[in-house]
């Protein structure tokens, strides 16, 4: 009896689906999809979009990184030591990814970051700390370099900065050397930890 | 109502039971990876939201018993037949929503297959159950026809350079295969339109249905095998095999 309601349940979901999906075709119900609010999101975002699949933006060369400023970070004075860069992913490809490939979804969450840090203005040396994008990546980056505690807490070491860079890569075949488009403003290591204040964003290559 | 009471003992219940079991093995993929991959992906989700190890290995879990339902799956169809995809949608969805980000064209099309076999013998009557496998069929087609569309839309598409912009990436292609497609432009046009032309004619094939869907049907899965040997998406392989199968299932019920 269960079985047979939540089938009926899912099948009118199914229906509606389908429905909205081929209805998404014509310009004047995919412009109401894309006004109609979810939370954060359109109704239309919430739909697949098998269109992705051609990848017109071209979001296959980002690469996310960062490093640490280990020390005093205090103006024009301070010299922090800081480390070597690290990627914030490792998603190349290797001869079994056809196989097994964990490292895809947290890649795909970067690429898609960084393609939205880009369309904020990054390439055009904007201050970003007010982007959602660039938020998300600092709150990644922080965690990436917390340490857990033995209550699941997380800990980073005080007086440390993180800073991330973003570059374009240009493949394996290319003259073209990898390119930084854009270097974020030191932040706090710390997990949830405001921004401090003074510190201007330095961006450039 | 059991599976066989309205699949019998056909062809077409052969093909949906073929598909159960690559959906299946689609889950066990998307379930293990997930495992395998879940400290490093929950360190993505939106700040605020929890990320401690306890959250992860309790996602962990999830995620393993949704690999083995995939398996079970494999070993016995009929229990994705009979409802058992229904409670692997419900996992996969939920995985999707609570990881942040939402998954990708493999975890859509492999929910779209799961919501058409789950329901299968669930709903009261054949003609529900026939409602429910036109659904899957119809979505495989509008995946196929959409991605076809978008990529004909685009130039570099149409002179075939994205692909082997594509597979000179770090993250889609060896440097073997890149050198191949950027040294061959010939080839690499010729790729890229077959690629198109293949997915933009699945409704037509659909309709033809016989030999000519079932050639066309090979053909969407060497190009299935060549993305995932050369791009490494494997998962994309499983979730559409899984779709392709229902489709000519479908076609074979008329």
């Amino acid at each position: 009896m269960i079985g047979t309601v939540l089938a009926w349940c899912f099948l009118l979901l199914f229906s509606a689906y389908t429905a909205a999906a081929i209805a998404s075709f014509a310009p004047p119900v995919d412009r109401w999809m894309r006004r109609q609010r979810l939370g954060a999101a359109t109704l239309r975002s919430v739909l697949p979009f098998w269109g992705l699949f051609a990848q017109r933006f071209g979001m296959f060369d980002l690469d996310l990184s960062y490093r640490r400023l280990r020390g005093p970070l205090d103006g024009a004075r301070a010299h922090p030591e800081p480390e070597a860069w690290l990627p914030l992913t490792d998603n190349r490809w290797r001869w079994w990814c056809w196989l097994w490939r964990p490292g895809q979804r947290a890649d795909q969450a970067s690429q898609i970051l960084a393609y939205r840090l880009i369309s904020g203005g990054a390439a055009a040396n904007r201050d970003m700390r007010g982007d959602p994008a660039y938020q998300r990546i600092t709150a990644v980056v922080r965690r990436t370099t917390s340490r857990q505690t033995a209550a699941g807490h997380e800990m980073s070491p005080s007086g440390d900065y993180v800073v991330f860079r973003l570059a374009l890569s240009r493949g394996y075949w290319t003259t073209v050397p990898t390119q930084t488009i854009f270097v974020s403003a030191p932040e706090p290591a710390g997990v949830g930890r405001p921004a401090r204040p003074g510190l201007e964003a330095r961006h450039g290559r | 109502m059991d599976a066989e009471l309205f699949l019998g003992e056909s062809t077409v219940a052969t093909t949906f039971s073929l598909a159960a079991r690559v959906a299946g093995v689609a889950l066990l993929v998307t379930g293990l990876e997930l495992a395998a991959g879940l400290p490093g992906l929950a360190r993505w989700r939106r700040p605020g939201l929890p990320v401690g190890r306890r959250w992860i290995t309790a996602h962990q879990i999830l995620a393993t018993a949704l690999g083995l339902l995939g398996g079970w799956f494999v070993v016995d169809p009929r229990v994705c037949l009979n409802g058992g995809g229904l409670v692997a949608l419900l996992v996969v969805g939920y995985l999707m929503v609570a990881l942040q980000p939402l998954g990708d064209g493999a975890d859509v099309m492999l929910v779209i297959v799961l919501a058409g076999l789950g329901v299968l013998s669930l709903v009261p009557s054949p003609a529900l159950s026939r409602w429910a496998a036109w659904l899957v069929a119809v979505n495989v087609c509008v995946a196929y026809w959409w991605s076809g569309v978008a990529k004909l839309r685009i130039r570099a598409w149409r002179h075939g350079r994205q692909i082997a912009l594509a597979v000179n990436s770090p993250r889609f292609g060896s440097p073997w295969v890149a050198w191949r497609f950027l040294n061959h432009a010939k080839f690499t046009q010729l790729t890229a339109w077959g690629v198109m032309t293949l997915e933009v004619s699945c409704p037509v094939f659909f309709v033809l249905g016989g030999w000519p869907l079932l050639a066309w049907a090979f053909c969407a899965v060497l190009m299935h095998v060549g993305v995932a040997l050369i791009m490494g998406l494997g998962r994309f392989l499983w979730a559409f095999g899984a779709g392709l199968l229902s489709l000519v299932a479908v076609r074979s019920m008329v």
